[in-house]
């Protein structure tokens, strides 16, 4: 039989041609993996809601003592390791809810609400973020997601798309339509991955950041979009008001045997003369942690041996830098904790 | 549970896997009841209940109607089915639109009322199933159908899984003697199934979500003036999502129940081919338009009524239509516009309808493309999330130019390629069968199209959409 004699065929039948467009397409995406594989690509998953959704979920079954929860945003998503937390908390079970581009108020106020959570949380937090049109709502969609619509059958779901992601680099959000069609035309050069190419089924992120004239750039828009959105509203604020609001979830959680832990995530260059100036330690940072009783804070200005650490956009930590920092971060929180008291880690092991 | 999802993949090789076995016809039709609220109970397990009250209902009153023996005990039973299902649509749906036009009323006398969130979670499909069982009673009620004595065939009818979420809205008539005795079903009429499921999950997973919906997305998340350009092509981006998304939804359903033997009606027809706004809405969402036409208009218009009356009865419909679309100002503004473009149409058809260069190829033409442009026109009123930015984004036609931040040349060529495309398919489409088109094809060429077609599905689907558009009406 001949390949016309087989597409010639008079009886020619529906089902044919779709089992064989379904195998001539599968054959296209197998060939595609194989080509981007080839140049470098790796498997990464995307920071969909549901993923996010999962991890709250998991954590929400944790129940444990030595559950900790990663609040923020993308500082945290992308510069803290998990092994190195784990290193230094021996027995912490980690569940990454930092989203990158949104401040974590609500996530913090859903776990005040979550009646079983009495684990860890490290919280990155900006002041400002108290503010509601400064990213206090900005985690809504994510929370109203997992309190509305998360079931069972979506976390089955989610489930069975990270068990294809684990082994397809294609299902990454990095290998769009729009970007397979550029690398299309680059045969045998390093595939074109944004700098945030990869994300872990954990969600932690992975940058691979190089300081150069597009990350100076950005930190410069950043800088001029900081100063416009807080330049003008931060006087007008009732920060006592603020504050107690803030103080009013860390202490639901603290009734039922819970932690807080403040952190204040490196910056560096312009981005931290912005900050510092806008938002001054002694003003915002130390007045907000001395607002919440029973809470603890961490500036990375305290940590030992931050300094040495470079931040390539001057602001997030990228591979060369987050184990490092996560280490010496860890390492001050294990010692706040065993000086406050805490037996919710195995600190006996360290010594 | 939507079909674009893995869960829908495993449900359908179980679903299939089983409905193909030697079993009695009721055996399976319990069968299918039971996935169908399976399905449903994947998305939110208790508003399976509002489903069952809509069934009972329903199935209680066509019964009583039928058996009435008097007018006045006819339009008691009638009455009930309206409030049992109108009323719980109202709650579910425009019950925080109402909520806020009371909080809007009541201080424009001065009284400040501030009432706690409305927290009430809309349940998928309701527009739909509703609509559905509610002509069942009225044309019982009108005499165009009889009730049938199987609850089992009724709850099916009211729940069969492919189109209970998102249509197309099935008249009983239609649907009910189809659970009469098992269908046959035929390996070409299961590959036909097949063929329409994958075109409809191509035009939902690749066009709508995986091109066009992040084009979308960020230029109606910008607020204040656009450059034109961007705000055209966002209207292109938009007009071709939307009927990927909600005609992808209905090829998927009609092929999965072909694939099952089952005929579901028609719901779209070339839309974007069509001339003039009557004959649009004679092609977009044909089940939901002609339910209206049938249950709303025809009954408002009566049979003696005056030509401005029509009219009017034709305005108020289109309005309906869009709210029924979205408890908010802009699809009730959307509704209306429409409805006002149709008036002027039939004003103009009855003036200068009759000379004849309107019949030319190239008058025809000029309508179509008219027709279009109104489309794309209206759908920007559709997208925005208030009148502000409705109010922002027809400003930015005649703004000064600016230049586009916004979309990149990979965007607009994808858009303009799209909708091209789109618009081309659709002209070539009016007056043919999908099928006689896709036979007209050489066997290699639907087999690559096809392998296309599976390769961007899996390129693109599982990105977190987990949705389609037309499931929150």
């Amino acid at each position: 039989m001949t390949v016309s004699s087989i597409f010639s065929s008079k009886r020619w039948t529906p089902v044919r041609t779709v089992v064989l467009s379904v195998l001539l397409g599968l054959g296209i995406i197998l060939a595609l993996e194989v080509w981007i594989r080839a140049l470098g690509a790796v498997p990464s998953f995307d920071n969909s809601i549901p993923r996010w959704a999962l991890v709250r979920s998991e954590l929400e079954a944790d129940g444990s003592e030595q559950a900790v929860a990663l609040l923020g945003a993308s500082r945290v998503q992308a510069g803290l390791s998990h092994d190195a937390l784990r290193e230094a908390l021996p027995g912490a079970q980690i569940h990454n809810l930092s989203f990158a581009g949104r401040a974590p108020y609500l996530t913090l106020e859903d776990l005040a609400d979550n009646s079983d959570f009495r684990g860890l949380v490290i919280l990155s937090f900006l002041p400002i973020w108290l503010l509601p049109d400064q990213g206090r709502d900005a985690q809504i969609e994510l929370v109203q997601y997992y309190r509305n619509y998360w079931n069972s059958a979506r976390a089955l779901e989610t489930r069975m798309g990270n068990f294809i992601n684990r082994y397809m680099a294609l299902r990454s959000g990095n290998y769009g339509f729009g970007r397979l069609l550029r690398n299309l035309g680059r045969f045998g050069k390093p595939v074109d991955q944004p700098p945030n190419a990869r994300i872990g089924e954990d969600r932690q992120q992975y940058l691979t950041l190089r300081e150069s004239e597009i990350t100076r750039r950005r930190a410069q828009e950043w800088a001029v979009n900081m100063v416009q959105i807080a330049g003008g509203v931060l006087e007008d604020v009732d920060w006592k008001h603020a504050y107690a609001e803030l103080a009013e979830k860390v202490a639901k959680i603290q009734e039922r045997g819970g932690q807080v832990v403040f952190v204040r995530m490196p910056s560096t260059g312009l981005v931290n003369e912005i900050e510092s100036e806008l938002l001054p330690r002694a003003d915002y940072w130390d007045r907000m942690v001395a607002s919440v009783p029973g809470a603890l804070g961490l500036h990375f200005e305290d940590i030992p041996g931050v300094e040495a650490i470079e931040l390539p956009d001057y602001s997030h930590l990228d591979v060369a830098g987050r184990d490092e920092f996560t280490a010496l971060m860890a390492a001050e929180i294990a010692r706040m904790l065993r000086e406050n008291g805490s037996t919710r880690f195995d600190f006996a092991d360290q010594n | 549970m939507v079909f674009n999802s893995y869960l829908f993949a495993g449900f359908a090789v179980v679903l299939f896997a089983v409905y193909f076995l030697n079993f009695g016809w009721r055996t399976k039709k319990l069968f299918l009841l039971l996935m169908s609220y399976v399905f449903y109970a994947a998305w939110n397990a208790p508003y399976l209940l509002l489903i069952l009250l809509s069934t009972v209902v329903d199935f209680v009153s066509g019964y009583r109607i039928a058996k009435a023996i008097s007018v006045r005990q006819k339009r008691f039973w009638l009455i009930i089915s309206l409030i049992g299902n109108l009323g719980v649509l109202s709650y579910f749906k425009y019950g925080d639109f109402l909520l806020q036009g009371f909080v809007g009323l009541v201080s424009l006398v001065g009284i400040t009322y501030e009432p706690a969130p409305w927290t009430i979670l809309l349940p998928v499909g309701i527009s739909f199933y509703t609509f559905q069982t509610l002509s069942y009673t009225i044309d019982i009620y009108r005499g165009r159908t009889r009730p049938t004595r199987s609850f089992l065939d009724f709850a099916l009818f009211v729940t069969f899984f492919p189109q209970l979420v998102a249509g197309p809205i099935v008249r009983a008539r239609f649907f009910l003697p189809q659970l009469i005795k098992p269908p046959v079903v035929t390996v070409e009429r299961f590959g036909w199934g097949m063929t329409l499921v994958l075109v409809g999950l191509f035009e939902k997973v690749a066009i709508a979500d995986g091109l066009m919906a992040p084009v979308v997305d960020r230029v109606f998340a910008v607020p204040g003036t656009l450059p034109s350009q961007t705000v055209i092509l966002a209207a292109l981006a938009f007009g071709v999502q939307i009927f990927c998304d909600f005609a992808g939804y209905s090829l998927i359903a009609i092929g999965i129940a072909m694939m099952m033997g089952f005929s579901l009606p028609e719901n779209f027809r070339a839309p974007f081919s069509a001339i003039g706004m009557q004959d649009f809405w004679q092609r977009w969402h044909i089940s939901m338009s002609s339910w209206f036409r049938d249950y709303l208009y025809a009954p408002l218009r009566g049979k003696n009524a005056s030509f401005a009356y029509k009219l009017a009865a034709q305005l108020f419909t289109m309005t309906i239509i869009g709210l029924w679309h979205g408890a908010g100002v802009t699809f009730v503004l959307w509704g209306f516009l429409n409805g006002l473009v149709i008036v002027i149409e039939i004003l103009l058809q009855n003036t200068i309808g009759g000379w004849r260069i309107w019949k030319t190829r190239l008058a025809t033409m000029v309508f179509s493309l008219t027709t279009l442009v109104i489309a794309m026109l209206l759908v920007i009123v559709f997208r925005s999330q208030n009148f502000q930015q409705v109010r922002d984004m027809f400003a930015s036609f005649v703004v000064p130019p600016q230049t586009d931040l916004y979309l990149s040349l990979t965007d607009k060529i994808l858009v303009l390629v799209c909708s091209v495309t789109l618009f081309s398919i659709h002209r070539a489409m009016r007056g043919r069968r999908f099928e006689d088109m896709v036979r007209a094809l050489p066997v290699w060429c639907r087999v690559a199209m096809g392998g296309g077609m599976v390769a961007m599905i899996g390129l693109m689907g599982g990105n977190g959409h987990d949705s389609f558009i037309y499931f929150q009406f």
